[in-house]
């Protein structure tokens, strides 16, 4: 099955559980995420997902001057991005557990 | 905060400068594929990618498109995140953006395989470092490629004209400075430095082979016609018999019966002199008759063997007054063909004459320039020139 349809699915809920552990610049929720085990995530997928939950105001936006080199635009969940997560990982959960249900008892049927 | 990590902080200054370009190159293309888009979306959607993406070269290095695809795959993957509509399809905006993904696609592939294949990677290491080397020898190029175009006669890399080198230090300077970054970082960039690239090289494969071939025609030398000694034009001979008398009016043929003349006859004759020559009693004109009464006011004529060849001087100082006799030869008294007919006179009076060394061969008998087919050559009724 392609990783790459079913991340594209759940691809707001996955940035906003990682900037809910700490905030972070778009490389580094891209590297949070591939390190979680998103590996084929796509960077312009997540800074265009940043992007547009910024826009929607679930997320907070400031710049970090750096000593040397451009400055780092940094995220992070407000209160609205908080629920959104709550009620998106309860989605999900009821999701997965439909799914899982199904394969499952698809694979018991089979043997 | 463990997120502010991986920094390029310790890297050398000049890797920076290299990154920041490719950074600014890949965003600027971003940019310009987002260029339907208001601006202060477009500020919004690419704010911050200077850092991240910088930071990301530090990590994996090469080229951004290896990493990210080409910067228009970004822009759509970018807008499509984002909730930004797909760009417009307007015919010249897509068509000038389809040729600078193509390219940054193509240079992508190159850069996958290099990756991909460690000795190429350490190659490419190897080959960084001497990129301003490349830069001059293609400025060179281009430069001898100017001067050729605007009708110059350069046929070598390094000019010999003022005008080929002011052309030339044009060239390498814009060379060296457009390799160094000079101008915008846009899509252009990369195919105009493959262009000049493509060009200086063949111009530096084409023009030492032409400069060569035009080379080997200037040394060749034609060979002396004529007779000669020692790799020169022999401008007189003169005869002693075995007493030292010196003769005069004595006909040399060579070994194939013909008759021998200098290489100063067709000079003199192109001055609008008469060609020298003896008739026989069958008024036939010979014209190897020695010596040569080559003489202008007393002083015997000859070649200057320091003035240019092709032009005939008349020199008294260089020039041997032949004695009218020397010392005769002692050994021999037999005057057959068994013994050598000529050797190297006793010694000539003023030491500076050149004895002709002969072979000893039998005298012509039927010499093939004898028109009347007589059995021996005719006897010389005149002396006068």
């Amino acid at each position: 099955m392609e990783t790459t349809q079913l991340v594209k699915g759940v691809l707001d809920l996955a940035v906003l559980a990682v900037v809910a552990q700490e905030d972070g610049y778009g490389y580094d929720i891209v590297r949070r995420l591939r390190a979680a085990g998103l590996e084929d995530v796509g960077d312009a997928s997540v800074y265009g997902t940043l992007r547009r939950l910024f826009n929607a105001g679930a997320l907070t936006s400031y710049v970090v001057p750096s000593e040397e080199g451009p400055h780092r635009k940094y995220y992070g969940l407000n209160a609205q991005g908080r629920s959104q997560l709550e009620l998106e990982g309860k989605t999900w959960r009821t999701f997965a557990a439909v799914m899982e249900d199904l394969v499952t008892t698809a694979e018991g049927a089979g043997r | 905060m463990s997120t502010t990590t991986g920094a390029p902080a310790g890297a050398p200054t000049g890797a920076d400068d290299e990154v920041a370009r490719e950074v600014t190159r890949y965003v600027a293309a971003v940019r310009t594929a987002l260029a339907d888009r208001p601006d202060d979306e477009v500020d919004d959607l690419t704010g911050g990618m200077e850092a991240d993406l910088t930071e990301l070269l530090a990590e994996r290095g090469g080229l951004l498109e290896s990493a990210l695809g080409s910067p228009l795959d970004y822009s759509i993957e970018l807008r499509s995140a984002a909730g930004v509509p797909p760009a417009p399809s307007k015919v010249p905006a897509v068509r000038t953006i389809d040729l600078g993904a193509w390219w940054a696609r193509r240079t992508a592939q190159v850069v996958g395989v290099r990756d991909r294949h460690r000795w190429l990677s350490g190659a490419w290491g190897f080959l960084v470092p001497l990129r301003p080397v490349w830069w001059v020898l293609r400025g060179l190029g281009l430069g001898a490629v100017c001067s050729e175009l605007s009708g110059g006669q350069e046929t070598t890399l390094l000019p010999s004209s003022l005008r080929g080198m002011v052309i030339t230090v044009a060239t390498v300077g814009f060379s060296v400075l457009f390799g160094r970054g000079l101008g915008p970082a846009n899509r252009w960039r990369g195919a105009l430095g493959a262009v000049l690239g493509v060009v200086g090289l063949v111009a530096l494969v084409i023009f030492p082979i032409a400069a060569r071939q035009v080379d080997y025609v200037d040394t060749s030398v034609p060979p002396p016609d004529g007779l000669s000694f020692a790799g020169q034009p022999v401008d007189n001979v003169y005869v002693y018999d075995r007493e030292g008398r010196r003769l005069e009016d004595v006909r040399l043929f060579d070994a194939q019966g013909r008759s021998l003349v200098l290489q100063r006859t067709t000079d003199v004759v192109d001055q609008g002199r008469t060609l020298p020559g003896v008739s026989d009693v069958y008024g036939q004109w010979w014209t190897n008759v020695f010596p040569r009464p080559w003489t202008v006011g007393g002083t015997p004529y000859a070649r200057n063997p320091q003035a240019d060849p092709s032009s005939p001087v008349f020199a008294g100082a260089d020039v041997w007054s032949p004695p009218p006799s020397v010392a005769p030869l002692v050994s021999g008294p037999t005057s057959s063909a068994t013994t050598p007919a000529a050797v190297p006179s006793g010694r000539p009076g003023e030491g500076s004459a050149r004895a002709l060394a002969l072979s000893p061969t039998s005298s012509p008998s039927t010499p093939s320039a004898t028109a009347t087919g007589a059995t021996s050559t005719a006897p010389v009724t005149s002396l006068a020139r």
